[in-house]
């Protein structure tokens, strides 16, 4: 299986980055010759440059029933094409950024005569991935796994909290639930028993929902229930987001420079306050009454500016605060001073389309920390490895754990001697290194590994090595 | 600089290596010769060398390997490759000292085929076995074939495979770099298998034919022979040798798309119809130069002309026939032929044909600017446009050949060789060949040349096969500072 990745912008290289550390052959497309070899120099992908329409491309490498073709270029218009004709040359599914809100109402319908599989809509999924972190979570950044049976959350941890500086076998606190990763200086170690919580470190933990509400009052952070918010940029992310805070019945206000954004803002979201005016001007937020806001959330296009007021927003008061931070490489520096949650949609768009990808087994995928790892929900398969050994005897990898089993709807957080039966739900906190050994444990055995000569000869896919 | 990830490829390629020298102590064995010793001694200090590195040694990071790593891994692999590939010619005492071990060792690795044994035939099997083998890894690339063995770095490799590749920009055959190296592999592999079995169909005993069938599909040029091809008389020998020695220099990733069926690239390929052209018109006007030498034979001197063609454009340097004896007309284009050397991509060396193809395109670029100041010209190699960077890299490429020509030749005439044998003993070892012409041509041997001129000659084969930048880069003082 190829995947043919067309557009090698951020989202584009994220997912080149994952895939190919996947195993799966990548095959990236782009315009930009520089951009490309940025590409090559990075990532063990096969790179091709084509000045314009891709099809001379897919005639090249001959597309066949198993390969996926994800377009990714900055226009909406040409994703369509690029899969239409994917899709008359033999591709087997087709992916499509599609990302213009007056598409996408349309698009449901002809979607199947456009030739396009899949569509992501990064702003949409953005807009649910913030919605999510106000309406339901005592932290900051939060998954929902099993239909939100078990959830994932990451919680920055301060001086003041009692968690501080004891290895974690000795901690005492309220609630059932595993602490499955420390962030330490945007480095992700998964703990032993005799790791310690530092300041200043963000740690990850799961359990069920009320399990994890009990652990945040028991360490002081008691959740808090969101009813106002304010929000900085009126893109496109700012108009799902609030349709959907909207419908859940929280006071929203919009701060928005462009007048004529401003007017068709009101007139698309008449529940909205929407506010004309510059965000970074502390006066303007302190007359909006910042502080009293239970959430601020900072969605304009630059990624300094939204840092930088999501601080001030902090600092005025606001209890929680959010920032959009377009380029993964400040991830790890937002999250240490003092930003409750990052959102990255690239990040975002990038793990709905590897879960779509990998498909099969796996119900939920989220990539945490700009890729470093994952988290994911799986089945696990009767004829799998993994299943009825003790959880001990696995021989599961140094750089994983198992954040939770789902047996029969009963959520069950593993110790050593549970044992994983057929059919269990899993989810699995992983190092990306580690995310193929990890699946294959759970996956289906047999099907012996193809042999060279088989690729060689053009008739079986690649080694995997 | 991550020197964990250094010396770990480094580790792994040594114990490889010492793999690689276990036929030919099977071999020894077989035959009860005196050398088997030696490669006892020389399997154990290569694996005992490569251990500690492939073992303890961890990459500190888990990123791609750099641009300044690949150099280093590339640069050093190969130094130390030759390096304990020399043992066993030391310990078996064929030869006298390490320089010439060394330098017999960096012939074999480089394919340049440049040999210090005046008597090959006394020499014992094992040790005409490694000659031969060494050319094999060579020509495919000792590190190529690592990085096959080599998917769990997790690491992005590509930056060893562009320092080791022949050609100005080596291209991929699979997404993942470790495929790449396999296919490339699998296509070297059978096409040594089909010449064995078409040299032992043709007569030729069983060991000549594997070390021969080494010799020429990696472009090298060691024999079992002390007068090369020519001491069999056969025809037969000469055509199937000549022919895959063409075949070889040809670049392999076009092999691999023919084997798929997809004949059109090779024909379409504009560096390859450049480089048949070449072919061609050099075998043609020297069969037309030397028809009186060959008594007015017309099959004759086809035949002889074609296999020295064949032999110098793919760098191989076998010989059926002493060409020093031959008209100075044929001798300059063959020395031409040494410059040109094979194509991107293939087991050959030199220059390349699409560096000299580019080349020819940037001068009618310059004569069209001079006419039309203001156009503005986009170079294209087969359609596709070249970039200005790689214009560039060519230009320089070719540039920095002639002038580590130049400056070698000249300290080679300080150690008493005369300007004819200087010049072509340098072009000789840079563009992997192994004869030239006067006291160096194939009739003759490098056994008489100063120790001063072999580590110099040593020197140049190798950076000749890493396409000078690889290895000379290391040489650069600003490459060492952080």
């Amino acid at each position: 299986m190829r995947i043919i990745i067309i557009g090698a912008g951020k989202v584009g290289y994220q997912l080149a980055e994952t895939l190919s550390k996947d195993l799966y052959d990548v095959i990236v497309v782009d315009r930009d010759e520089q951009v490309l070899k940025k590409v090559q120099d990075h990532l063990d992908v096969l790179t091709m440059q084509s000045d314009g329409f891709a099809s001379h491309i897919f005639n090249n490498i001959g597309l066949n029933k198993e390969d996926i073709v994800i377009a990714v270029t900055g226009s909406d218009e040409g994703n369509m094409l690029i899969c239409m004709a994917a899709k008359r040359l033999g591709a087997g599914k087709t992916v499509a950024r599609i990302r213009n809100p007056e598409y996408a109402s349309d698009i449901a319908d002809t979607q199947e005569r456009l030739s396009i599989d899949y569509i992501i809509n990064p702003e949409l999924s953005t807009a649910n991935e913030i919605s999510q972190i106000l309406l339901s979570s005592p932290a900051g950044q939060i998954e929902d796994f099993a239909k939100g049976k078990v959830q994932m959350v990451a919680i920055p941890v301060d001086e003041a909290n009692p968690l501080v500086n004891k290895p974690i076998k000795d901690l005492n606190y309220a609630g059932d639930i595993l602490i499955v990763a420390i962030v330490r200086k945007g480095n992700i170690i998964i703990p032993k028993g005799d790791n310690e919580i530092h300041a200043n470190d963000t740690i990850y933990i799961t359990g069920q929902k009320a399990d994890i509400i009990k652990f945040c009052s028991s360490i002081g952070k008691p959740p808090k229930k969101v009813n106002s918010v304010m929000i900085l940029g009126g893109g496109k992310n700012t108009y799902y987001l609030v349709k959907r805070l909207l419908y859940f019945g929280v006071s929203v206000k919009i701060i928005e420079q462009n007048l004529k954004r401003c007017k068709e803002l009101s007139a698309a979201l008449p529940n909205a306050l929407i506010i004309h005016g510059d965000g970074t001007d502390a006066n303007l937020l302190k007359s909006e009454n910042v502080e009293a806001m239970d959430a601020f959330i900072a969605l304009t296009g630059v990624d300094e500016e939204n840092v930088l007021i999501a601080l001030l927003a902090k600092q005025l008061g606001a209890s929680k605060v959010i920032a959009k931070v377009s380029r993964t490489n400040y991830i790890s520096i937002v999250e240490t001073i003092g930003v409750d949650a990052v959102i990255t949609p690239s990040m975002i768009t990038a793990a709905e389309i590897l879960r779509y990808i990998r498909g099969g087994g796996l119900l939920s995928l989220f990539l945490i920390m700009g890729g470093q790892a994952e988290s994911m929900e799986l089945i696990a398969n009767p004829n799998s490895k993994g299943v009825n050994t003790p959880i001990k005897d696995l021989n599961f990898p140094k750089d994983a754990i198992i954040c939770a089993i789902i047996h029969r709807d009963q959520v069950i957080i593993p110790h050593g001697n549970d044992v994983i039966r057929p059919n269990d739900r899993v989810i699995i906190f992983s190092k990306s290194s580690e995310v193929s050994k990890v699946s294959n444990l759970f996956n289906e055995q047999g099907e012996k590994k193809h042999g060279f000569w088989n690729y060689f000869k053009g008739t079986g896919p690649a080694p995997t090595d | 600089m991550d020197f964990g990830i250094i010396l770990k490829v480094l580790g792994l390629l040594l114990l490889i290596e010492s793999a690689f020298m276990v036929p030919s102590l099977g071999i020894s064995i077989y035959y009860g010769e005196y050398d088997t010793a030696a490669f006892i001694f020389s399997i154990a200090i290569t694996a005992i060398a490569g251990l500690p590195g492939f073992i303890f040694f961890k990459s500190n990071k888990r990123e791609s390997i750099s641009h300044k790593e690949g150099f280093m891994i590339v640069g050093l692999g190969w130094i130390a490759a030759s390096a304990f590939g020399a043992l066993p010619f030391r310990f078996s005492g064929v030869c006298n000292s390490f320089v010439d071990a060394y330098f017999e060792s960096t012939s074999g690795f480089t394919t340049t085929g440049a040999s210090i044994f005046k008597e090959v035939e006394n020499l014992p099997h094992g040790i005409l076995l490694w000659r031969s083998f060494t050319h094999w890894l060579g020509g495919m690339g000792i590190l190529v074939f690592t990085l096959a063995l080599l998917p769990a770095m997790g690491a992005s490799t590509i930056q060893i495979y562009r320092a080791e590749s022949t050609g100005p920009s080596p291209d991929k055959l699979a997404p993942k770099i470790g495929q790449t190296a396999k296919l490339l592999y699998g296509v070297y592999v059978l096409v040594t298998v089909i010449m064995i079995a078409t040299l032992l169909i043709a007569g030729m005993p069983l060991f000549d034919a594997i070390t021969h069938t080494f010799g020429t599909v990696g472009t090298g040029g060691f024999s079992v022979r002390n007068s090369s091809i020519g001491s069999y008389q056969n025809p037969a020998y000469d055509w199937i040798i000549a022919f895959f020695m063409l075949f070889c220099a040809i670049n392999f990733s076009l092999h691999y798309e023919a084997l798929h069926g997809n004949f059109k690239a090779l024909i379409k390929d504009s560096e390859f119809r450049f480089y048949a052209g070449i072919v061609l018109c050099s075998i043609t006007l020297i069969a037309i130069n030397i028809y009186p030498l060959f008594d007015y034979n017309v099959m004759e001197s086809i035949r002889q002309s074609t296999f020295q063609v064949a032999s110098v454009i793919s760098t191989t340097g076998y010989a059926t026939v002493d060409y020093n004896t031959w008209p100075d007309f044929s001798k300059m284009i063959l020395f031409l032929l040494m410059l040109f050397g094979g194509c991107a991509g293939s087991t050959g060396g030199g220059i390349k044909h699409i560096r000299i193809l580019v080349l020819f395109k940037i001068i009618r670029r310059e004569f069209y600017k001079l006419i039309h100041p203001h156009a503005v010209i986009t170079i294209r190699v087969g359609g596709k446009p070249v970039s200005e960077d790689l214009l560039q890299n060519i230009v320089s490429f070719v540039l920095l050949y002639l002038i580590i020509l130049i400056l070698v030749s000249l300290l080679l005439l300080t150690q008493g060789l005369d300007m004819m044998s200087s010049i072509s003993a340098t072009v000789a070892a840079l563009s992997n060949i192994g004869p030239g012409f006067g006291l160096v041509g194939p009739a003759s041997n490098y056994a008489d040349l100063s120790g001063i001129s072999k580590i110099i000659l040593t020197a140049c084969m190798l950076i000749g096969r890493l396409e000078i930048y690889t290895l000379t880069i290391l040489f650069v003082p600003t490459f060492w500072r952080q």
